[in-house]
């Protein structure tokens, strides 16, 4: 019958010792290096200041959390060319509006050029039929947009304050996000009425 | 590969040989003996020890969530490294002591823990809530772990966290298919070749399976055709035949747990298939598209070459007549007709003559898997046949008399059959 080279029998012929430290140096760098990813973003990261709709705060095994929707969160696709998939990933520029919010100005499959202080964002598609988020947070479904995941849409909160963050005002929160040169991104603070409730060390 | 039941089964054996002089004491001694070497010494130890490492591993997480807010977050991320480093350690230190069960228990309860870190971190930074990528990680980690320290427990959850990766991934991006895959499930499924731990074989040939499952794509949720159901059926007879083949040829281990699989896939399949002939717009031809024509060519490979290169025909032939049969059933369909009445009564032939033959070739081989798939398809095609009146019920007595009869002289054959399939040797006179 087939004969298959035992991968047992090659990974034998290295000592047990230097087997079990190899194996031990790959999981833990695996684990500091996504805490590494992370800071590095928040210490170099471009900052980008964004209103914000926190909604339903809790998910079963992660502890308390405010899940948080932006105005960016939706995005208008120019009409014309290969239409957008869900799952896809996407670049969207985001411009500065007269009070410093960020706004979503082009969204495209390629690194867009830019100029100015226009910060490029990576994110996914979510959904391709979403309603427009309008500035007020009220939502538009008479026109139809591509909604965008950042990875800016869950926060840790100490327990028990989720729901009172939710229970603010929307207009009154806000997120101060670092974008990094290759467009990921990271919460680096939260405010309410301008003042910051929670700031993010990088470790 | 001993399952437990062949075990109790030699022992009786071996009782009753010795008892009528076939088997000397010392041999069934010796027999006794080679067998309990196979099976690797005692398992208990190391599972309590599996079991002992992951209540205490729940203890340190209850411990640590109780006090959450008090821990400074890179005493956190300290205390799970060192915990992975600890679980190692003591890998390290079984492994030297001769203890493979232990180490491998030891190793199971690290990955987990880096898994559970894995979650811990994505809540303490931050981290977007990505569980299919957290999964890959998880499977990476695992696999890592499953060839450096040769641990059966880390290969489980990687193939386990690479099915979720695999099928989230196909979830968010509209059923696209993950290529990728590949090239974390195939050094998996080579790991799975070196284990002799039936837990692993059959998790590595279900993770393939979910895979090539997933491969029509998201119209499968959405626009449901029964070309995927074609599909299906060819793929669960391609994991049969490569199954019997492994079976008939005497391994790999890993092979022969692609037929428990395949039989079930069988099942639900046909079963659906049948059931399409109750409704005549359910009985709509559904269309054959490239990958079912391509499942169609290499489960009809796989059944040429059992049927061409069986060792015991009598157990094969029946078997690759059986998967063509289930193979015929969607090009009735194909065809338009299975909407009037002959169709359906080819249709219900086919399913029949099918469970019929699976039963036989189980009969024949001594492969109770396959005898019971045959009968449970046989019987679930009858009460699928008695729950809807197709036709009349005059037309209804008349198929289940003629195949009745049919089958009646179809079993006073078999022995004939059998007999001429493998002649026995003649008995060689004494000298």
């Amino acid at each position: 019958m087939m004969r298959v080279v035992s991968a047992d029998a090659v990974v034998a012929k290295v000592p047990l010792l230097w087997r079990t430290l190899i194996t031990a140096a790959l999981l833990m760098i695996g684990l500091v290096a996504l805490v590494e990813q992370r800071a590095r973003i928040l210490r170099g990261g471009t900052e980008v200041r964004l209103r914000t709709v926190p909604i339903d705060p809790r998910d079963l095994f992660r502890g308390d959390y405010v899940v948080l929707a932006y105005p960016i969160s939706t995005v208008h696709a120019e009409t014309g060319g290969e239409p957008f998939r869900r799952g896809e990933r996407v670049f969207v520029t985001l411009a500065r509006d007269a009070e410093g919010f960020a706004q979503a100005s082009g969204v495209s499959r390629e690194w867009p050029r830019t100029s100015g202080d226009a910060v490029v964002i990576a994110g996914q598609v979510t959904t391709t039929g979403a309603c427009a988020l309008n500035q007020d947070g009220t939502t538009d479904c008479s026109r139809r947009r591509l909604r965008v995941a950042y990875g800016l849409e869950s926060y840790f909160v100490p327990q028990g304050e989720g729901k009172a963050i939710e229970a603010t005002d929307r207009a009154r929160v806000e997120v101060v996000a670092a974008v990094s040169s290759s467009g990921a991104a990271a919460i680096k603070r939260l405010l309410i009425d301008g003042k910051p409730v929670y700031a993010e060390p990088p470790y | 590969m001993l399952g437990s039941s062949y075990r109790k089964r030699l022992e009786a054996d071996l009782i009753r040989w010795v008892d009528e002089g076939l088997v000397s004491a010392e041999s069934a001694v010796a027999i006794r003996r080679s067998v309990a070497r196979e099976q690797g010494g005692p398992r208990l130890p190391a599972l309590l020890g599996l079991f002992g490492g992951l209540l205490i591993a729940a203890s340190v997480a209850a411990f640590v969530a109780a006090n959450w807010e008090e821990i400074p977050r890179l005493v956190k991320l300290v205390a799970i490294l060192l915990a992975i480093a600890v679980c190692l350690l003591v890998a390290f230190r079984l492994e030297r002591k001769g203890s493979a069960r232990g180490a491998d228990a030891a190793v199971t309860c690290g990955v987990l823990i880096f898994a559970a870190g894995l979650a811990l971190i994505g809540q303490m930074y931050h981290l977007p809530a990505d569980w299919p990528g957290g999964s890959l990680l998880i499977a990476l980690g695992g696999l890592a772990a499953a060839f450096l320290m040769r641990s059966s427990g880390a290969l489980a959850i990687a193939l386990v966290a690479l099915c979720a990766w695999a099928i989230g991934r196909w979830q968010e991006s509209d059923g696209q298919l993950t290529p990728v895959f590949l090239v974390f499930y195939l050094p998996a499924l080579w790991l799975a070749f070196s284990r002799n731990n039936r837990l692993i074989h059959h998790l590595a040939i279900l993770a393939g399976a979910v895979w090539l499952g997933m491969v029509p794509g998201q119209g499968i949720l959405r626009v449901f055709d029964y070309g995927f159901v074609a599909y299906w059926l060819a793929l669960s007879g391609l994991y049969v035949a490569l199954g019997a083949i492994a079976l008939d040829r005497g391994g790999p281990g890993l092979l022969t747990a692609c037929l428990p699989w395949g039989l079930f896939g069988m099942l639900v399949t046909m079963g659906t298939e049948l059931m399409r002939i109750l409704d005549r717009d359910e009985a709509r031809a559904g269309h054959a598209f490239d990958l079912v024509f391509c499942a169609y060519a290499a489960t009809l490979a796989a059944v040429a070459f059992l049927a061409w290169s069986a060792r015991e025909r009598r157990f094969a032939w029946p078997l690759a007549a059986a998967l063509v049969l289930a193979l015929l059933v969607p090009t009735v369909f194909w065809s338009g007709i299975a909407v009037a009445m002959l169709g359906r009564v080819v249709v219900a032939s086919l399913v029949l003559l099918s469970a019929t033959a699976l039963t036989i070739a189980g009969a024949a081989g001594g492969i109770r898997r396959l005898t019971m798939a045959g009968s449970v398809l046989f019987g679930v095609a009858i009460l699928i046949l008695l729950w809807q009146t197709v036709g009349t019920l005059l037309d209804q007595s008349l198929f289940f008399f003629v195949a009745g009869a049919a089958l009646i002289a179809t079993a006073s054959g078999a022995r004939r059959l059998f007999a001429r399939l493998n002649p026995p040797e003649p008995e060689k006179e004494a000298a």
